[in-house]
């Protein structure tokens, strides 16, 4: 198994490309100007200090909106450019297997993923804890460890089309055309297929069980779910987020929070168990 | 697992058997049978497109053959290509580098791979590339990319290199220093295989060639057995008004005479030495032929390149290099 120094070089690689810098310097702000907001409006309308959960809440969304785009960015390229360019040459030539470069490559892309996230992160706690009231340690490296995860999750999803197909371009297409099902149009389809059936819209609770499947399915969702695990601020607040408030009757296996990891775990190993069948056949000549 | 045994005891480097691919009804390589002996150097010539990168392309298992089978070191290439690739050094032709690593780098990436010990810099200052070690590969020339893939195919000492192309972007200094390491190479045990579409670079330095056009192999032996049959084959060409059958008849029935054709107005004879061409243009006069031209066809190893790989059927081997001055060498780049 040669993944290891695949995924070494890789980092190497990328690592030394503008984009790592870029990348950290959008999250340091990110996570430092962004959890600073709440602070600054309290300040200036003279309300009390705000508390660490409403800085971290308030982080939750631009992760959630920036962590896919960059780990589409930095997967979609990771193999296609390489058989663009000829460098597959010297990794197949290699003692490599087609295995090695697929695993190697998403281990790699999230650490790159992964260090700006940190470094972010890192200078994010210190402005948080000087801000707010009661720094929760455990629960902002909870939040970290949701943020990686949901970088290899994306990561995965752009190596696994880079795997797939012979040009750059397509394997662009292909990443947004994903981005934008999976991120922006997904809550629509559970939200027509009720309303074909109910001939009205869906509310926030009481709703059949494979409505809340549905929605749960695509990767946004169902790591927001997990995040109620990992942080355990988000599970505090009044309104019940998580299935069981919002479905009518008993909550079924499926949208128990243990089955949310099953799902993020779908989104990394589907696309690359499809991105490998692709690449496994694929004449690199 | 070693190399096969064969009945001969000589052992095999590379063994193909029926190995075709096809693109689209294009027909890449057609049934090819090579065989690579152990310890020596076999150049894989043909013009560009006859099909030597798509051979080694699926030596390594970039392509998957349509059709036939094939060994290297004995490690079938289509089951067993990880542990084929493990025990090869691979220069790899139209490659690109990692415009952003180092030399050393790369250098480090194949050892690793190879889970081999060299030192990157011994490496990198045996192909010539002491003074770049520590700069960006994306700054590289074509020859210093292809110095630097050659030290990445020594990384672990392979037991087999196999160089595509590999003078690809050489001054002709840089193409006798790759010579040289292809010569340390082979005395520290090693087979080396090599394509080139340039007869030049390999005479100097293959025990065998094989010959490849349109995917078949047109010719595979020793330099010294394509030169020595050739030189047998010496050929004679006289134009005369009107060839007759009675013309052919009494100079097939002249010594030293191995065959004898007609094309149009020529009289094509085949002779076994040079020095037989006097009696046969007697007996042309003596049989009614009236001699309008001869040419005296006395090519060089370049020409025999250029008739296997170009115009004919392969096995004509003096024709084609008639109208040209004896022994110019002739250009084979563009026959793609």
């Amino acid at each position: 198994m040669t993944w290891l120094h695949v995924a070494k070089k890789d980092f190497h690689d990328a690592g030394r490309s503008r984009l790592l810098w870029v990348l950290t310097a959008l999250l340091v702000l990110l996570v430092a100007g962004v959890a600073a907001i709440p602070y600054v409006l309290a300040a200036a309308t003279n309300d009390p200090t705000p508390t660490f959960e409403s800085g971290l809440t308030f982080l939750f969304s631009p992760i959630g909106f920036l962590i896919p785009i960059i780990g589409l960015a930095v997967g979609y390229r990771s193999i296609v450019g390489e058989r663009e360019s000829g460098s597959i040459r010297f990794l197949l030539g290699l003692p490599n297997s087609r295995e090695d470069v697929l695993l190697g490559k998403v281990v790699g892309r999230t650490g790159v993923v992964t260090v700006p996230i940190v470094i972010g992160f890192a200078v994010g706690g210190v402005v948080i804890a000087a801000l707010y009231q009661g720094f929760d340690g455990l629960d902002y490296l909870g939040l970290l460890l949701f943020t990686v995860v949901m970088g290899l999750v994306y990561v995965a999803i752009a190596v696994g089309i880079s795997a797939s197909v012979s040009t750059r371009g397509k394997a662009l297409g292909l990443v947004i055309t994903v981005y934008a099902v999976v991120d922006w149009f997904w809550t629509f389809i559970p939200m027509s297929l009720y309303w074909i059936l109910e001939r009205s819209f869906p509310g926030f609770e009481d709703l059949p069980a494979w409505y809340l499947l549905l929605e749960r399915l695509s990767p946004g969702q169902a790591l927001s779910a997990i995040s109620l695990t990992l942080i355990d601020t988000f599970g505090a607040g009044d309104v019940d987020l998580t299935a069981a408030g919002r479905v009518a009757g008993d909550v079924p296996f499926y949208l128990e929070t243990w089955f949310a990891w099953v799902i993020v775990l779908g989104w990394i190993v589907v696309p690359l168990a499809v991105g490998y069948l692709r690449f496994r056949s694929a004449l690199l000549n | 697992m070693g190399p096969v045994e064969l009945g001969d005891q000589q052992m095999v480097a590379i063994q193909t058997r029926n190995l075709s691919r096809t693109f689209d009804e294009v027909v890449a390589v057609d049934d090819l049978d090579l065989e690579v002996h152990t310890g020596e150097v076999y150049g894989f010539l043909g013009p560009n497109g006859a099909g030597k990168s798509t051979t080694i392309n699926m030596l390594l298992g970039f392509v998957p053959p349509s059709d036939g089978s094939g060994t290297v070191l004995g490690h079938d290439i289509a089951t067993e290509s990880l542990a084929l690739r493990r025990r090869t050094g691979v220069l790899p032709e139209d490659f690109g580098v990692y415009d952003r690593l180092t030399a050393r780098k790369h250098v480090e990436f194949a050892i690793e791979t190879k889970a081999a010990d060299d030192d990157p810099e011994v490496l990198l200052e045996r192909v010539g590339l002491a003074d770049a070690i520590d700069r960006k590969a994306g700054g590289f020339s074509k020859g210093m990319a292809q110095r630097l893939a050659l030290a990445m195919a020594l990384a672990g000492d392979p037991d087999l290199l196999l160089l595509d192309e590999p003078s690809t972007g050489l001054d002709p200094n840089g193409a006798r220093e790759m010579r040289s390491i292809i010569r340390q190479e082979v005395d520290r045990g090693a087979t080396v295989f090599f394509s080139s579409h340039i007869l030049g670079q390999v005479e100097a330095i293959c025990d065998r060639v094989g010959v490849l056009r349109e995917g078949r192999l047109v010719a595979e032996d020793t330099i010294e057995g394509l030169r020595s049959e050739f030189d047998s084959a010496a050929r004679l060409i006289v134009t005369i008004d009107e060839p007759t059958d009675d013309i052919v008849t009494a100079v097939r029935s002249t010594a030293g005479v191995v065959d004898v054709r007609i094309e149009e107005a020529d009289i094509v004879v085949s002779l076994e030495r040079d020095d037989r061409k006097a009696p046969v243009i007697n007996a042309i006069e003596d049989a009614g032929g009236t001699i309008t031209d001869i040419t005296s066809a006395d090519p060089s190893l370049e020409d025999l390149f250029a008739a296997l790989t170009t115009d004919g059927d392969g096995t004509d081997l003096g024709v084609s290099s008639r109208n040209r001055s004896p022994g110019r060498p002739r250009a084979t780049e563009g026959d793609a």
